[in-house]
Order: C-alpha cells, then sequence, then structure tokens
C-alpha cells in the first residue's frame, strides 16, 4: 500500500538541501570548542535542520484509497444520510451545491457521486453526465405540491386554479386573490394527508395580471403566497354569416346578440324565390347567394337554418364542405323537429331519442327550457357543449380543421324575454366559440421550464413559420433558435432572465407577437420547484443503488506540524542546555 | 330695629347665600367639564343651567328663612340659650325680664354668630366642581375626546376647502397660498321662493336648475383658478372680492378647484359633491265621491268631489279633465272638456282643498252616457312644470231603454224568436193590458194575461241560461201537468183551472218541444265540498255582485210571471219594473269602452294573387353597425396600468394622465352613488391624473377597489388563438379520414 516517499516541492531540493547541510556545518563549528556532551547536540541539530528542510520540502506518499467519492448535499438532505455516508468512506469529499454554484472543477475530480435532498437542479443534470452518480432523495416537502392553471386566457373566462396541498394545517384557509388583493374563492383545509383544491373566478381584465394563491390562518397570518401570473387578453371579434329561409325570432335574438358584441354579421333570409332580405352589420355591402370557398373563407362561422342547409346547391355544399375541411369555418345548424330525424350523412350527428322535453338550465332548476326530444350518440370526433360542467346544451364535430356545431335547445329566445340574458348570453357564447374558426396567429410560444428563475435557463419553444426567426429579450439581446428536424416551424431557445416579475421575448419580424412569462422569485414555488427537481433527478439518475468508485492511488502529504514540533523541541533544547 | 334682630338677619342671608354658590359651583364644573370635552359652548351653559336648577331645587335655599334661622341657632348655639326668637319681637310686645334677656341675647351672640357657620355642603361641591374642571381642561389640552364631538356641529372645521400641493416640491412650504375664505350661494329657481342660501359647506346640496356661486379668495397670490366638474374644466373669474364662479345645478356631480401659485406649483383641492334634488310632482287626492257613481234618468244627476292638492314647492293650476262618451259599440264618440273648480287656485300654495260640484245635465248628458274625470295639477318648476294626475273616476247615466236582448251575434239576421220579447216590452205590453181590460172580455183578458206570463218566463228562462239554470226547464212544466198531476209549477195555477180549456196550454207543449226530458241527477254527496267548475251555476261567468245581481232579478221574474198568471197584471207591474232595472245595471255594468285601434292592411290586388310573378319583388338591403365595449372600460384599462406600477416599476407616462382621468370619470358616476365607498379613491385617482405619484401600498388599494367595483364579464363570442400547427391538421384530417 505504502510506497516511497516523494517530495511535493522537489523542484529546488538540492538548494534546500545544499542550504541545510551548510547550516548544520556552521552549527558544528561553531560549536566545536566546547567538547561536553558535543555529539548529542550535533545529533539534535541534525534532527532540528532536517524537520526545517522536511518542512519546506514537504514530504508525501502515495496511497491506494477509494478516491474520488462525493456526497453532493442540495436542499432538503438528511444529515442522517450524510453521516452514515461519511462513516463508510472517511476520504468522501462533501460538495455543498447551494453555495458552490460551479460544481463543474469539483465534479471533474470525482470518480462518483451521491446526491441527497431534493436534487440538483434540472439545468444542472447534464454535468453528471460522466460521473456515475446515485441519488437518494429526500422525502416529499409538506405543503404545495401540485399547482395547475392555465396562464393564458381570454377576458370573461375562469380562471381555475387546481393543486395539491400535503398535510395542510387543519383549518388554514387557501384564497384565491386578484391583484388588488380582494378575495375571490377560498376553502379551508380539513384534516386530510393531502388535500385537492380548485377554485376559481371570472378574469375580467386584459393584460398581464399577477392573481395570488394565499394560505391564511383564521388570525389573518399569512404562510404561503403563491404568485399566479395570467396573460389575459381580448376576444377578437367573429365574422358570422347567417342563412335563414324564413326570419324566426331565434334568429333575430341570436342576430341582434351576435351585434351587440360587435361582431360581424351578414344575415340572408329568404323572401320569395331567388329574392332575398340581406342585412349587413358592421360589414360593407356583399349580397352573397351561393357559396363559394372565397367567399366562405372571409368568414369565421356560418349558422343555417335546417332547411337551408337542405336546400344548398351541391356546389355551394361542396365549397362549405371544403371550407370547413380546409380553413378551419365552423358551420352551426339551426335545428327544427325534422333535423334529428336526417341521416347521419345529411345531419353530421347521430341522434338518439330522449323523450325529454324540457332541461334544467342550472343546478336548482329555477331556470327551464324546451328541448327536442333528442340527444346526441356519442362518437370519436363529436364533442359535447356545455353550458357549465352539468348542463350539455349541443354538440360539436370535427371536420378536417373545422367543425359542426349542433344544438337540441329549442326556442332559446324565451330566456331573454324571461329575463335570463346573461343565461342565454352563456348559451349562445359557448355554441358560436365551440366552433368559430381559431384565429390563426402567426408565431405562437411555449414555455418548456416550468418556473423560471432569476439567472437560470429558461426553455422556451417557438412555432413560428418564418424562415429564420429572430428573438429578442427585453433588453434587446438576440437568442439563437434551435431548428427541430421533423417540424420546420418549430423552434427552440434558452433565455436568462435578468429580473423577477414579468418578461418578455419579441419576434424582430412580428412586433405583435410578445410572449410574457412571469420570473418567480426564489422563494416562490419552493415546493412545487423541488418536487419537480426530485422528479427530475430520479427520472435522471433512475436506480437508488449505491456506485462504488474505483481504488485510486494518490499522494498523500505528511502532516507538517510534526516537523514543526521536532524542530521547535530541537532548537529549545539547544538553546536551553548552555543556561542550565 | 335691635341689633340682635340684625344679626338673625345677616345670619340667614349669610346662609342662603352659601347655598346658591354651592349650585354656582356646580354649575360651573358641569360646564368646565362639557366645556372641555366637546368644545361647544352652547351645551355646557343649557347642561350647566340644568345642573343648577337641579342642585337648586334639592338644596331648596330659600326655604331656610328666619324662623330656620332661629331654630338653627337656638340648637346649635349655646350662648342663644334657646332664646334667639326673642330678637325678633319688637321691644314693645315684650316683659321686661324678657326684654332682659333679649338685651342678654344680643349681646352674647353678637360675637358668637361669627364663629357658626351655616350647615353646607360647600366644600364637597368645591372638591366636585375642581374634578370636573381638572378634567375638562384636561380633555381641551389634549383633545382626546374628539372622536365623542358631535360632526355636525363643528362642520365648520370640516366644511373647509382644503388644497394640496400636486409636486411634492413644496420645499417653500411657507408661500404655500391658503384659502383665507370660501363662499358658497345657493339661489333657488325663482318660482319657489326661497331666500339664498350662504354657507361655507362645499358640499352643495341645490334644487335642480339652482344657480349656485363660489367665491374663493386667498391669502397669496395665485393664477389659473379654475374648478373641475363631472370631468369638465371652468375657470373662476377674478373679482375684487377673490376668485368667482356661478354653475346652474343640473345634475348631481362632484367638483373640485386648482389653481397654480407664483412659482407655478398646482394645487388641487379635495373632491365635493353637488347633490341636485328634484322638485317633486305634486300630490292629488279625491275624495267625497266612489269611483263608480250610477244616476238614473231623471234623478238629480251631479257628483260632488273635494280635491286635496300638496306640492313641495307650490301649484300652478290644477283642473278636471272629464270625457264624455256616447253610444255603444262601434258608434261611441268621446268629446273631451276642461273644467275648472269652484275655487279659485292660489298660485304658489303648497297645499289646496278644491270643492266642485259637477252636474251631469251641463256636459249635455243624456241616458246612457258615460263621464270619466280626473284632475290634473301643474307645479311651478320651470323651464316645465312637473305635471300629476289622480285617478279616474265614473259617472254613468243609466240607460234604461235599450233593454235589447239579442241573440244574433255576429249574424246579419236577427234570429231572435219573437216570443222573447225585453222586459220593457212586457212592461209595455202590461200596461196596454191594463188598459184595454174594459174593452176586452174577461177570457180575452185572462188570455192575454196568461200570454204575458208565458212570455215573462220564456224571458226568466233565457237569463236563467246564463246563470246555467238549465234544470229548471227540466223541472219547468212537463208531462206531470199532462198527467194531471201536481207539480211545482203548476202550483201557480189552480189545480183544476177552469179556463184550461180556454187557454192555450203554451207551456206544457212548448217545453216539451223544446227541452228533451232528462233523468233527474242525483246528487253528488261531495257537491258541497268541490269547486265543480263544470256547473255552469259554479263557473266564475261573472263576478260575484253580477251573479246575485241576475239571480235577484231572476227571482222577481218569477213574481212577474206569478201575478200575470193570478190575471193581476196591475200587480205584477212593479216587479216588471223592478226585474228591469236590475237587467239594466248588469248590462251597463259589463259594458266597457276601448278606443278603436285597428290595423287596416292594404288593399288586396286581385288579379295578382296567385300567379307566382315576383317581377316587382327586389332584394331589401339593410346596414348597421355597433362595436362593443365592456362596461368600465377605462377603469379595467387603469388596473392593469395601476399593475403596472407595482410590479414592474413603470414609469408614468403622458398617456396615462387621460386613461385616469377617463377612469376617474368612471367611478365618479359609482362615487354619487356610493361616495363613502368610493369618494378616497377617486380622489387618488384624481391625483394620479395629475402626475402625482404615490406608494406602492396605495396603489394596490386603489387597484383593489377598482377591481371589487368590476361588474360581471358580459359573455361575447370571440375567437381564439391558435397556430397553424402542421401536425395538427394532419392528426386532425386524419380524424376525419377514419371515422
Amino acid at each position: 500500500m505504502n510506497s516511497a516517499i516523494v517530495f511535493i516541492n522537489s523542484n529546488f531540493y538540492p538548494i534546500i538541501i545544499g542550504a541545510a547541510l551548510l547550516l548544520w556545518i556552521i552549527f558544528i563549528w561553531k560549536e566545536w570548542p566546547n567538547k561536553d556532551g558535543l555529539w548529542l547536540r550535533v545529533l539534535v541539530s541534525f534532527i532540528s535542520i532536517l524537520s526545517l528542510m522536511c518542512i519546506a520540502i514537504k514530504p508525501a506518499y502515495e496511497k491506494d484509497i477509494s478516491e474520488g467519492q462525493g456526497v453532493i448535499l442540495t436542499d432538503g438532505f438528511q444529515s442522517e444520510l450524510l453521516d452514515s455516508l461519511k462513516a463508510s468512506n472517511k476520504e468522501i469529499i462533501v460538495v455543498d451545491y447551494n453555495t458552490q454554484k460551479n460544481i463543474h472543477q469539483t465534479l471533474d475530480s470525482l470518480k462518483s457521486a451521491v446526491i441527497l435532498g431534493y436534487g440538483v437542479a434540472s439545468y444542472d443534470l447534464w454535468q453528471f453526465d460522466s460521473l456515475p452518480t446515485t441519488y437518494l432523495p429526500a422525502p416529499p416537502q409538506d405543503g404545495l405540491t401540485k399547482l395547475q392553471y392555465s396562464n393564458t386566457a381570454l377576458v370573461g373566462e375562469d380562471i381555475v386554479v387546481n393543486g395539491e396541498y400535503r398535510n395542510p394545517k387543519t383549518g388554514n384557509f387557501l384564497i384565491l386573490a386578484d391583484p388588488g388583493g380582494n378575495t375571490l374563492d377560498s376553502l379551508r383545509f380539513k384534516n386530510e394527508k393531502i388535500q385537492n383544491f380548485s377554485l376559481k373566478s371570472e378574469l375580467k381584465v386584459t393584460g398581464n395580471l399577477v392573481y395570488n394563491l394565499i394560505e391564511k390562518d383564521s388570525t389573518g397570518n399569512v404562510f404561503l403566497k403563491e404568485p399566479l401570473p395570467v396573460v389575459v387578453s381580448e376576444k377578437s371579434a367573429l365574422r358570422i354569416l347567417i342563412i335563414n329561409t324564413y326570419p324566426t325570432f331565434e334568429s333575430k335574438y341570436l342576430k341582434n346578440f351576435l351585434l351587440s358584441r360587435g361582431n360581424e354579421l351578414i344575415v340572408r333570409n329568404q323572401l320569395t324565390k331567388e329574392r332575398y332580405k340581406f342585412e349587413y352589420y358592421n360589414t360593407p355591402k356583399t349580397p352573397i347567394y351561393g357559396f363559394t370557398l372565397d367567399v366562405l373563407q372571409q368568414f369565421d362561422a356560418v349558422i343555417m337554418d335546417v332547411d337551408a342547409f337542405q336546400s344548398l346547391s351541391s356546389t355551394s355544399k361542396n365549397s362549405l364542405e371544403k371550407a370547413i375541411g380546409e380553413t378551419g369555418l365552423g358551420l352551426f345548424i339551426q335545428p327544427s323537429a325534422t333535423y334529428f330525424k336526417l341521416p347521419e350523412s345529411k345531419s353530421f350527428f347521430k341522434f338518439q331519442y330522449d323523450a325529454k322535453t324540457k332541461i334544467n338550465l342550472d343546478q336548482n332548476s329555477s331556470i327551464t327550457l324546451d328541448k327536442l326530444p333528442y340527444d346526441f350518440e356519442k362518437s370519436s370526433n363529436v364533442l359535447p357543449i356545455f353550458l357549465h360542467s352539468e348542463v350539455k346544451i349541443g354538440a360539436t364535430k370535427f371536420i378536417g380543421l373545422g367543425k359542426v356545431a349542433t344544438t337540441n335547445l329549442a326556442d332559446t329566445y324565451e330566456l331573454v324575454l324571461k329575463g335570463e340574458k346573461s343565461t342565454y348570453n352563456k348559451i349562445w357564447t359557448n355554441l358560436i366559440e365551440a366552433i368559430a374558426k381559431k384565429n390563426l396567429a402567426n408565431s405562437t410560444w411555449e414555455a418548456t421550464t416550468a418556473y423560471p428563475g432569476v439567472n437560470e435557463p429558461f426553455n422556451f419553444e417557438l412555432y413560428n413559420s418564418d424562415e429564420n426567426p429572430s428573438v429578442f429579450t427585453n433588453y434587446k439581446s438576440e437568442i439563437p433558435l434551435l431548428q427541430d428536424i421533423h417540424v420546420k416551424s418549430k423552434w427552440e431557445g434558452v433565455s436568462y432572465p435578468r429580473t423577477t416579475g414579468w418578461n418578455q421575448l419579441k419576434i424582430e419580424s412580428d412586433s405583435i407577437s410578445v410572449f410574457n412569462y412571469f420570473v418567480f422569485d426564489s422563494l416562490q414555488r419552493v415546493t412545487l420547484r423541488n418536487h419537480l427537481k426530485t422528479k427530475a433527478n430520479l427520472n435522471y439518475f433512475g436506480s437508488q443503488k449505491l456506485i462504488e468508485s474505483p481504488k485510486v492511488k494518490r499522494l498523500k502529504q505528511l502532516p507538517l506540524v510534526w516537523f514543526y514540533i521536532t524542530f521547535l523541541l530541537g532548537i529549545g533544547y539547544l538553546w536551553l542546555k548552555p543556561k542550565l | 330695629m335691635g341689633l340682635g334682630k340684625e344679626l338673625l338677619y345677616k345670619f340667614k342671608n349669610r346662609w342662603q347665600l352659601i347655598l346658591y354658590a354651592e349650585v354656582l359651583i356646580y354649575a360651573i364644573g358641569v360646564f368646565a367639564l362639557l366645556y372641555g370635552v366637546f368644545l361647544n359652548s352652547v351645551l355646557a351653559i343649557i347642561s350647566a343651567l340644568v345642573v343648577g336648577v337641579i342642585v337648586t331645587f334639592a338644596k331648596q335655599p330659600w326655604t331656610k328663612d328666619i324662623n330656620t334661622t332661629v331654630g338653627f341657632i337656638d340648637a346649635n348655639l349655646k350662648e342663644a340659650t334657646y332664646s334667639s326668637g326673642l330678637l325678633l319681637v319688637s321691644d314693645q310686645e315684650l316683659t321686661s325680664l324678657s326684654k332682659l334677656q333679649q338685651y342678654n341675647v344680643s349681646q352674647e351672640i353678637k360675637s358668637k354668630l361669627q364663629t357658626l357657620t351655616p350647615p353646607n355642603t360647600i366644600r364637597r361641591a368645591l372638591l366636585v366642581s375642581c374634578l370636573l374642571i381638572i378634567i375638562g381642561g384636561l380633555g381641551y389640552k389634549t383633545n382626546v375626546f374628539k372622536g365623542f364631538s358631535n360632526p355636525l356641529l363643528n362642520a365648520k372645521e370640516k366644511s373647509k376647502i382644503i388644497f394640496t400641493p400636486i409636486d411634492s416640491v413644496s420645499k417653500n412650504a411657507v408661500l404655500k397660498p391658503e384659502l383665507s375664505s370660501q363662499k358658497i350661494t345657493i339661489i333657488a329657481p325663482n318660482y319657489v321662493r326661497v331666500a339664498k342660501i350662504t354657507t361655507e359647506n362645499p358640499n352643495v346640496k341645490a334644487l335642480v336648475n339652482s344657480s349656485v356661486s363660489w367665491e374663493l379668495s386667498f391669502d397669496k397670490k395665485v393664477s389659473e383658478v379654475v374648478m373641475e366638474v363631472n370631468g369638465k374644466t371652468q375657470p373662476l373669474e377674478l373679482t375684487e372680492e377673490g376668485y368667482y364662479i356661478k354653475l346652474q345645478v343640473k345634475e348631481s356631480g362632484i367638483y373640485n378647484f386648482r389653481f397654480k401659485d407664483l412659482n407655478r406649483n398646482t394645487y388641487l383641492s379635495d373632491l365635493y359633491s353637488i347633490e341636485a334634488v328634484e322638485d317633486e310632482a305634486p300630490k292629488v287626492e279625491i275624495s267625497g265621491i266612489p269611483q263608480y257613481s250610477y244616476f238614473d234618468f231623471g234623478q238629480e244627476n251631479q257628483i260632488q268631489f273635494t280635491t286635496s292638492l300638496i306640492d313641495d314647492y307650490g301649484i300652478d293650476d290644477a283642473y278636471i279633465i272629464a270625457t264624455v262618451s256616447k253610444g255603444t259599440g262601434e258608434s261611441v264618440k268621446f268629446r273631451e272638456e276642461k273644467i275648472s273648480f269652484n275655487n279659485e287656485i292660489k298660485k304658489g300654495a303648497k297645499q289646496l282643498q278644491l270643492g266642485k260640484k259637477i252636474r251631469l245635465n251641463d256636459l249635455k248628458m243624456e241616458m246612457g252616457d258615460e263621464l270619466y274625470f280626473y284632475v290634473e295639477v301643474f307645479d311651478q318648476k320651470q323651464p316645465k312644470p312637473n305635471r300629476s294626475r289622480s285617478e279616474t273616476f265614473f259617472a254613468v247615466i243609466k240607460d234604461t231603454s235599450t233593454n235589447l236582448f239579442a241573440v244574433e251575434g255576429a249574424l246579419g239576421v236577427d234570429q231572435m224568436p219573437d216570443y222573447f220579447r225585453s222586459q220593457r216590452q212586457l212592461i209595455i205590453d202590461t200596461e196596454k193590458l191594463i188598459k184595454e181590460r174594459s174593452k176586452l172580455t174577461k177570457e180575452d183578458f185572462k188570455f192575454k194575461s196568461n200570454e204575458l206570463g208565458f212570455d215573462q218566463k220564456a224571458l226568466r228562462l233565457k237569463y236563467g241560461q246564463f246563470m246555467g239554470d238549465e234544470s229548471e226547464m227540466d223541472v219547468a212544466p212537463n208531462e206531470m201537468e199532462n198527467e194531471k198531476d201536481h207539480d211545482q209549477e203548476s202550483e201557480n195555477h189552480e189545480d183544476d183551472d177552469p179556463l184550461e180549456k180556454y187557454t192555450h196550454d203554451h207551456d206544457g207543449a212548448n217545453e216539451q218541444h223544446l227541452v228533451p226530458e232528462k233523468a233527474e241527477e242525483k246528487e253528488d254527496p261531495l257537491h258541497d265540498y268541490i269547486h265543480n267548475h263544470s256547473d255552469p251555476e259554479e263557473a266564475t261567468l261573472f263576478e260575484e255582485s253580477l251573479k246575485t245581481k241576475l239571480r235577484k232579478a231572476l227571482n222577481i221574474m218569477w213574481d212577474a210571471e206569478l201575478h200575470l198568471r193570478l190575471y193581476n197584471p196591475e200587480k205584477s207591474l212593479p216587479y216588471q219594473y223592478q226585474a228591469l232595472k236590475l237587467i239594466q245595471e248588469i248590462k251597463n255594468s259589463a259594458r266597457i269602452y276601448v278606443h278603436r285601434i285597428g290595423f287596416d292592411p292594404p288593399p288586396i290586388k286581385e288579379d295578382k294573387r296567385l300567379t307566382g310573378d315576383i317581377k316587382g319583388i327586389k332584394n331589401y338591403q339593410k346596414t348597421a353597425s355597433n362595436s362593443f365595449e365592456q362596461e368600465f372600460v377605462n377603469i379595467r384599462k387603469a388596473i392593469v396600468r395601476l399593475d403596472d406600477f407595482i410590479n414592474t416599476n413603470g414609469n408614468y407616462e403622458k398617456s396615462d394622465a387621460i386613461l385616469f382621468q377617463m377612469a376617474g370619470n368612471e367611478l365618479a358616476l359609482k362615487a354619487i352613488e356610493e361616495p363613502g365607498k368610493y369618494l378616497t379613491t377617486l380622489q387618488k385617482i384624481k391625483t394620479i391624473s395629475e402626475n402625482k405619484m404615490h406608494s406602492k401600498l396605495e396603489y394596490n388599494a386603489i387597484q383593489k377597489v377598482l377591481l371589487a367595483l368590476l361588474p360581471e364579464t358580459e359573455k361575447k363570442p370571440g375567437s381564439k388563438q391558435d397556430f397553424k400547427n402542421t401536425i395538427n391538421s394532419l392528426f386532425l384530417n386524419k380524424l376525419t379520414g377514419y371515422e
């Protein structure tokens, strides 16, 4: 095991040995006249000078050790685990991940590593690529462990915050608060190990807003305050074509509703053979007779009654189907009793007779409405349209890029007459939105980093059909993009945000498309980040079996302090002896 | 008067004086306390007086007269040897021994009386009073009781218009101009006849159309003094007294002032309210007559009633609008008349009692005509007076001449059988029969009388149908009569009527043909417990009173018929009149007049009908536009802007001034409704629009209020954002393909 002694400061040792020898000769020459105990003094002086020399040249020896095993301590590590690791390997190198951010050099010297705690950040995982690493995760943290909500929404939609809270304190409140701090929704923790929660409220304001999820006790002490950044955007108006064979109250009220919301509307009612009444709302006069792809492309949705749909010429029908499938146009069919008896090839839907002629539109059934006694048969590409979680008001079917929808409600305008205007508005908002053509943006963004932090990499994806888009941060620095090999319009990039709060990414060519993302403080999303980190680490390192590193020879320096003590004793003796 | 007596009186006066002093001390204490606490001298003085009176009555100093004094001295001063009473008696009345004693006593008490103090609690009074004064003084010094003070009583403090500099640069605060005086004059519109009011309270409450003027003077020279009312800016004129502006109050609102000092620093005042009070419409009430009055023809037909009018600022005019309707059905005509009251109307009176007597004849009303009238009142509001009207009252002259019974319905031909005579016809016939009695033979007379009896019965049965009296037809004459049996109906006749062979028996024969026999229905045991709609008698065809009236008429017809059948037409006649009157009433009460309205369709071109010719028909085109904005759009924008200020240290930009001003205007609408909730926020928004920055905490507070006031968003269908993703498109196309 032990081998020859080597000197660390070997470069200087001839000089040092020479100097030591000289020193010793001078000493002997000086002591020579006094013969009393001369040999003892000569010996002592030799030992002292030798010790002094050793301090200078640092002798060392080579040793076989299980070298290069490191333990990397991350947040939440268990000290018992660390102690047992230390006991098994005295030479184990302890690296504190939090204080030593740049662990690259340290890792290079290691031959194997054990990670304790919640794990290293996912952007640091690659550093362990060439290092056999074991991850021993910390037990899951108490607190917010799951949080899910949509961080982009349209005004008027609800913000729905779902999540999971581990070991909540019974009696504490979890509150959804708006940016001003008004409580919008809340719940009280029960005595449960894992509490699932769902809070919701309507988004009333357009813009980049930060709602908050707050945990308070009954006296108002805040235990947790998690920001919920939401980008709320305005709904853009639709361009809708309504074709009716004859005017009905249903169409009239629908028309009034759509008009009152500022949509562009062309309404065509048949007066008699080949004579029509055209109404143009928020749009110039452009009479529409037959359908062509060009005409239909201008619209986001077409609303037709059954008779009008049935009496379409074959060219118009083909154009309509093409427009639906290829441009994403939506078609809404205003049903009549005969519609439900049509075969699926003509009506798009399969119906089931359900004999129900009334429908309750709210929980306590105070609002009822007439309904045609049919229900929609389930199918792989047919989705029900809901008024809210319970009440089904129609169905939509995917046809290519577009959708066709209809309803089984009858005479919804009666709701307006009964004073239930808001219910009416909600029904038709949901029905029309189910089919309306999507507003195809030039570019869409997606964040792949869940909780961006300051000076941490923020990964994002950009879908843009440009040849070579260039993306800039709000500090005007360009970010290099990586194009996806299969999907040409998909680009990836990394940004390093400098401030907390809202940050922006912009495309140079498209001033409208700004990606707003929220950068969290290090004190925010702590439990969630740790939860995510643990997961990522477990994924990355896999098995939990401890990996031993191979034995390695390594120079071990002799402790210099012993030389120093020897020197001190020797010199002390030589100084004291003549005095006694 | 002796020396002793004088001493006694002195003592008595001293006693009383001490007691009064006690009262005074208490009063002063109370005054000091209350003044110190409430800083309100009126309240303090009144309370002190009340306490003074109470203590005075408790102490009753006036009871300490000379006799009490003598008693007290005798009891407490040994030297008086129980004879101080002698001092009061004149020398003449005393014996010499008494005189000696009197002299003795007077000498003794002369010195001693000085040491004797009347019984009192003046020390306690002083102590209590001192304590009260100390508390009051402390209160005055420290103002700790400020919370108790009545806000109304020191409204003067509050009412001062407060100006704050917008820019926080006021390094030389000494130079800040202060408002030295403010005067607000409210002049109500002329017609109200209210003296002008001068006040310092900047929260103005005034009648609509009042003119309000503000006069502000400053201790230093200022410039550009403007007033901002409901979002509009109006400059104040510089006069000798100060700055002056006059406005006419049209609607409630919020205002503030703004000025610049010589260093061009801008100062802004707090917001104050102008509350426009509406002149209320007058109230009218008619009393003294029922809503419906009926008059018989020939009866003295006049209606008399009193009207009480009340208005908040004075009545200008009042009159009766009377409408007379003549005729029935399609030929109904209306005539409107304006009738003034008997008494003259005192213009400007706040309360009036007016009487009126209307003679229906004066309105040229005839039988069957109806009068509808109501009272209309105007107040003196200018430019457009408030108008209000009373309920409509009805007066009807009953028409008895048109008691025609018709079954013709909508047919052009009157198919009423001729034996259905009207009640009036029956009366005429009966009267004729009575007149011709002498000329007729006995048999003829009886025959005719019986005939009339039958007609009466037919009429009764006809009316009975309205009541669902079908059963009466059944019960009516019948085969039993044919079988010569007793019968309810035939009881009216004598069984072995000797006239039977002379009379033509309409009853039996007719009815046998008219109505088939019906088996007598079993009595339903549940009858009394159910509301049976199938029974026409129970059916709510007419209102209750009408039904009883008709039933009454039918009963009377029974009597009329009875007497006719008994060949006593004279006796029958009064019953017939009664029946006629009732029938007339029933008919009239069911009559409703409606102004004719209708749709006159254009004439149909018969030659074009059903030809399928659409040559003249063209497409119809219509355009309209409408834009949609959520309510409080600027408040919504302001909320997001505030978020920038709070979270990303957004800097104030020029556009913010306009945004916050507009958001402020929107909030002002809310603030007028609920000033307590929104006024401070409005104030802050105002200052933001003036480029005065606040702390993040304050921004947050503003944002909180604004967010809380937003109503639920109006639902609006719109399109969602998406990206044309080739992979998605492929997937969706496949989805359709595999269907």
